[in-house]
């Protein structure tokens, strides 16, 4: 399986699935114009992983998203615990924020709370 | 209890009732009606389970989307605040730049309409030059807090009419006063000779005002001033270093219009024969003796600015020019249509003529 590397833009995040390394990270600042059309591979790398693999690890470090990136976030989220629940995959997030930007770490608490078969960490920096 | 969660409930209760209800009854026990009966309401039960697990998980989602879309909202409103904040301040300390520099810089810099780096380029502008004749001397004479007042009201006054006929004001000296037109924007070389010599008019009223206005305070020393304006090529932009930069202009015939200034009577205006081609038609100006110049081998032509032809009510009735070397007055309510006076006049105006050319 290839490995999938986005660069990071001034609208997206940089993305880096490496396959070797079982690991996923998801950095910088996401409000693409077309969220669903950005985050489409990732979501297809996630899937094809799975087929074969069955630990996990996600970092993700944003400075900001907008909206549709929390919704992303969401379904991102959703499609682990569903992983996690129906195929007992091992899966962590880490959800990483500055220790000064407390918004983010309200986010990482946000989305922690639907979470109940993935370990997610919030890690401060 | 929101809306979501009691259609939840109520669908669940009605999955469990259904569990119930679906005991085994005595009547089709065994049956092959009763099988199929279980079979089929085992299907649906399932996916109506299925349907409702999805609904749950939506409404959860959902339900978390509008928390997090007011995060977002809550986020944007204080990155508004923020802002505002900065743009507040940012508009306070470009207001206080602005009594620091030239409008037409201002807008320059603070409009993106050129970029703040040291490069420049050559143009024709029209340079302005004035002095305070007898300052110094005054300086000697008033308190500090008398002679800063003074010069602060001066300037200020000047400053005014500077731009109020949109010259770029480029630098005060002391009581010096140096402007330029042209640049950044051009309304043409004429237009802009034009007014710079409107500007020096306007500023030679303002100064008799202003000398009567310091007389009734107690500041009775008569000041005037001394103007000199040249129109020629300069080399004009951003000079210094990265950090600290002066948009301003230089070359020879920036240090034709500070001569032109230096050797003007008080009161005067004095302009360079450029100058003087593209305005003459608007105003009237009288010759004056050739100043050198240091750097120009010919000593240079001077005009002496009068004022508007409209406000010279008295040109037609009485033409009067002198300097050191000479001076020649008419009459003309006497000539008039005396065409023996007319006569004698352009005789000996001829004879004058004569002279000046024998004499070279």
């Amino acid at each position: 399986m290839t490995d999938l590397v986005i660069e990071g833009a001034d609208r997206t995040p940089s993305i880096q699935c490496l396959f070797a390394l079982a690991n996923i990270k998801l950095a910088g600042k996401s409000y693409p114009e077309n969220t669903g059309k950005f985050y489409a591979p990732l979501m297809e790398w996630i899937n094809q992983f799975f087929s074969t693999e069955n630990t996990l690890t996600v970092d993700i470090e944003l400075i900001y998203f907008n909206s549709s990136t929390s919704k992303f976030m969401l379904d991102l989220f959703e499609s682990l615990e569903d992983f996690a629940d129906d195929d007992g995959k091992n899966i962590t997030v880490n959800w990483r924020y500055d220790e000064d930007n407390e918004t983010m770490l309200e986010y990482g608490e946000e989305f922690e709370e639907d979470i109940e078969h993935i370990q997610f960490n919030l890690i401060s920096l | 209890m929101d809306k979501e969660q009691k259609i939840i409930e109520e669908a669940e209760a009605i999955l469990e009732s259904s569990q119930k209800d679906s005991s085994p009854d005595a009547e089709y026990v065994g049956t092959e009606r009763r099988k199929k009966w279980l079979k089929d309401d085992f299907s649906l039960r399932t996916e109506y389970s299925s349907l409702l697990k999805h609904y749950k998980k939506m409404s959860k989602k959902l339900n978390r989307m509008v928390k997090l879309t007011d995060m977002h909202q809550n986020e944007m409103n204080a990155l508004n605040q923020e802002l505002e904040h900065e743009k507040d301040h940012f508009q306070k300390v470009s207001e206080q730049i602005s009594n620091y520099i030239s409008p037409q810089i201002y807008d320059m810099v603070f409009k993106g309409e050129k970029d703040v780096k040291l490069e420049n380029s050559r143009k024709k502008l029209t340079i302005f030059f004035s002095d305070v004749a007898g300052f110094t001397a005054l300086t000697e004479q008033l308190d500090p807090e008398t002679m800063t007042s003074v010069l602060n009201h001066y300037l200020e006054e000047m400053s005014d009419i500077v731009l109020k006929h949109g010259g770029t004001l480029d630098k005060f000296i002391g009581d010096a006063i140096m402007v330029f037109f042209g640049d950044p924007v051009s309304h043409g070389d004429q237009s802009d000779a034009v007014a710079a010599v409107n500007m020096a008019l306007d500023m030679r009223a303002k100064m008799n005002e202003l000398r009567e206005e310091w007389a009734r305070d107690g500041v009775g020393v008569q000041l005037q001033i001394r103007m000199g304006i040249n129109t020629g090529f300069c080399t004009v932009g951003n000079f210094g270093s990265k950090k600290r930069m002066d948009y301003t202009i230089l070359g020879s015939q920036v240090n034709l219009a500070s001569r032109m200034e230096s050797v003007a009577n008080e009161g005067e205006i004095l302009i360079s024969e450029d100058t003087y081609n593209l305005v003459k038609s608007d105003v009237c100006c009288f010759p004056k003796v050739p100043v050198s110049v240091k750097g120009i081998a010919q000593p240079v032509q001077t005009y002496q600015v009068m004022d508007y032809y409209n406000n010279l009510p008295d040109v037609t009735d009485l033409f009067k020019v002198s300097s050191e070397a000479f001076s020649v007055t008419a009459n003309f309510t006497k000539i008039g249509r005396n065409d023996l006076e007319k006569t004698h006049l352009l005789s000996v105006l001829q004879q004058m003529i004569n002279l000046v050319e024998y004499r070279k």
